[in-house]
């Protein structure tokens, strides 16, 4: 087939080849790039169209992975639009590989080498933490390389622990999803248990659950934003997809009841504790980082409640949201010279930071999950769904983060939208794109559209 | 054998000296290489399996050396500590192996060590002596890992070193220490 072998290319051969060309190209060939952005754009619109034709499971892989070449192929073309990043070649080069072990662990199915994926994306990683190069992002980029390879080492005690669970009575031992969820009943329950609880905690170190998330507001503040929204983006749906696919395996074994519940009071604490800690925030991505937080507690009851469609749903949102107000946030930085909320004022006032602060107040309500933005949509069904399961207590607790989340950020952002605009002493000469964040916020509109309004689409 | 690696894990954690840590870090290590041989000679004689001892022989070998070049290099002997005395943390990590048991003791001891360190080598060295105890606790809890699990272990290991060393260096040109428990700089 034609299509499979351009995919192929693509896929194997053309990204990486461009990622290197990117750092090693010198001379009139420095430029070049710059086609990587466009080039991420070419390959989402094709996995777009392999996933239309593809079956349940592998279209649940194919949307997320779509998903994570669109986050980067967005951030990739703010960037070059905004000239905002001080090494340009270097993130081109990082993102696009970091592009390769993300598809691996969308696509592979098998426990061991989605670890493997997950293992390698962390370390390509931490180069996009590490953009700035400064004190700060030094200290943040330690901060992140050291608690997430703790994280991603318990990760692989888990998998080991769950691969020796299915040797038990002299079986062959299995990593394969489609048999773990069938050997999982004859399996050694200790060693299962053990290996649920140290994928919990390892892959649930890496996309923040509470309390492990001390990573994720400095490395995420302190690298630029297009780094840091390809790390809430396209990074952090891949450790949702790993959890997800572990739960998935449990969900077929005798104790679920306990394992759905311990994800579920894991994800409200988080999005408790991260909806308090954005209260008092000082920092501009430092709120968008408590946000992911509060986002990853959510993800976790939708974990728990095992439906396809719904977890993908959440994924979706957060990654659109997320990654338009990071891009946003990258604007608002450039123009006022400062991340701190306290110097962050009249954005409306001023003609340059109008449309940014526009769209940042649009963002702000579709990352908070006001209708008519998708996140209305699925966080509307994940609470039907646990009021229908008789779920109350994780239910209102749930309510009660989003009520706290909503005031807090509200009374932020709405700070920064108003007042007198201070301009820092050196005027960024800089131009300021708003172009890819409206789009995300729009494909956001629609999404939640097509969830309030159905009949009023397909006209 | 898997008891020595576990002692010399306690004994790491009772010095406050760089290099016999990074010494007794490579005894355990070899150690755990012997275990895995011998599990080779007594089980599976699988290819597979004498691989990985390779591998993990060159683990024992190879990062204690060039630990020892960069911390010549940085200029570090001693690590003075954080959060807990080391006499302390040491009667800790015995208590540590006494409760939790084999390979277990090894990785929670392999945290205990990242909390009592305040030098980015120390942390390192801390997070070696973790994925040592998942290691021992892939032989002898599994028959034939896949492969790919260990090389993507190891592979996680050696680049880890290397880019924690880069990042030391780095830590020590513009920190001019290499005491990561006083990063302040961002935080709540």
């Amino acid at each position: 087939m034609p299509e499979a072998i351009v995919t192929q290319i693509l896929h194997f051969y053309l990204l990486p080849l461009i990622a290197a060309l990117t750092l090693a190209a010198g001379g009139k060939a420095k430029s070049m790039y710059r086609i990587g952005g466009p080039l991420m754009g070419i390959q989402s619109i094709f996995l777009l169209w392999q996933a239309s034709t593809a079956g349940d499971m592998a279209k649940m892989s194919l949307i997320l992975l779509f998903v994570a070449s669109a986050v980067i192929a967005a951030s990739l073309v703010h960037a070059e639009l905004t000239g905002i990043m001080t090494r340009p070649r270097e993130f081109h080069a990082l993102a696009i590989l970091l592009y390769f072990p993300l598809s691996a662990a969308y696509l592979s199915n098998n426990l061991g080498y989605l670890w493997f994926a997950i293992e390698t994306a962390t370390l390509v990683s931490a180069g996009l933490v590490y953009m700035h190069r400064d004190k700060r992002a030094l200290e943040a980029t330690w901060k992140y390389f050291i608690i997430c390879s703790v994280g991603v080492a318990l990760a692989l005690l888990g998998t080991i622990s769950i691969f020796a669970s299915t040797q038990a009575g002299g079986e062959v031992g299995t990593m394969s999803f489609s048999a773990l969820k069938s050997s999982i009943l004859a399996s050694d329950p200790d060693l299962a248990a053990l290996g649920f609880v140290m994928c919990l905690v390892g892959y649930g170190t890496k996309c923040g659950i509470f309390p492990l998330h001390g990573w994720m507001p400095d490395a995420y503040s302190e690298s630029e934003a297009p780094a840091a929204a390809i790390l809430s983006g396209a990074f952090s749906p891949a450790i949702f997809f790993a959890l997800y696919r572990v739960a998935e395996v449990f969900a077929a074994g005798p104790r679920w009841a306990l394992y759905s519940q311990i994800l579920m009071w894991i994800g409200v604490a988080t999005s408790l504790l991260a909806s308090i800690f954005l209260v008092r925030q000082y920092g501009l991505k430092r709120l968008w980082a408590y946000s992911s937080i509060e986002n990853t507690g959510l993800v976790m009851v939708a974990i728990s409640l095992q439906i396809p469609s719904l977890f993908v749903l959440q994924c979706l949102n957060h990654s659109l949201n997320k990654v338009a107000v990071f891009l946003l946030s990258g604007n608002v930085i450039d123009i006022i010279g400062s991340k701190k909320l306290s110097r962050i004022h009249g954005l409306l006032a001023d003609d340059r930071a109008r449309p940014t602060g526009i769209l940042l107040a649009a963002g702000a309500l579709a990352v908070l999950g006001a209708p008519p933005f998708g996140s209305f949509a699925s966080e509307w069904m994940i609470f039907a769904r646990l009021a229908k399961s008789g779920e109350y207590a994780v239910l209102t607790l749930s309510l009660l983060s989003l009520v706290i989340a909503f005031i807090a950020i509200a009374t932020h952002v709405s700070s920064m939208l108003f007042g007198y605009l201070k301009h820092s002493e050196h005027r960024s000469p800089r131009r300021v794109s708003v172009a890819v964040p409206v789009c995300l916020l729009l494909l956001s509109l629609l999404l939640g559209l097509s969830y309030c309004f159905p009949e009023a689409l397909k006209l | 054998m898997s008891v020595a690696a576990a002692v010399c894990v306690v004994l790491m954690m009772g010095t406050s000296r760089l290099q016999r840590a990074i010494f007794f870090y490579g005894l355990s290590t070899f150690l755990v290489a012997i275990v895995s041989i011998s599990h080779f000679f007594a089980h599976d004689k699988s290819p597979i399996t004498f691989a990985i001892s390779l591998l993990v022989m060159g683990k024992a070998v190879l990062i204690p050396i060039y630990l020892r070049w960069l911390s010549d290099r940085l200029e570090v002997k001693e690590d003075p500590g954080h959060f807990l005395p080391m006499p302390l943390a040491m009667h800790l990590s015995i208590v540590v192996l006494a409760v939790a048991g084999m390979p277990f003791s090894i990785c929670l001891n392999g945290i205990l060590f990242m909390l009592t360190r305040c030098l980015a080598i120390g942390q390192i060295l801390g997070f070696l002596t973790l994925e040592n105890g998942v290691a021992l606790f892939a032989v002898n809890q599994t028959r034939q890992m896949p492969m790919i699990i260990e090389m993507g272990a190891s592979l996680d290991v050696f680049a880890l070193v290397m880019l924690g060393g880069t990042f030391a260096h780095r830590i020590k040109k513009s920190f001019e220490h290499l005491d990561v428990s006083s990063f302040k700089e961002v935080q709540d």
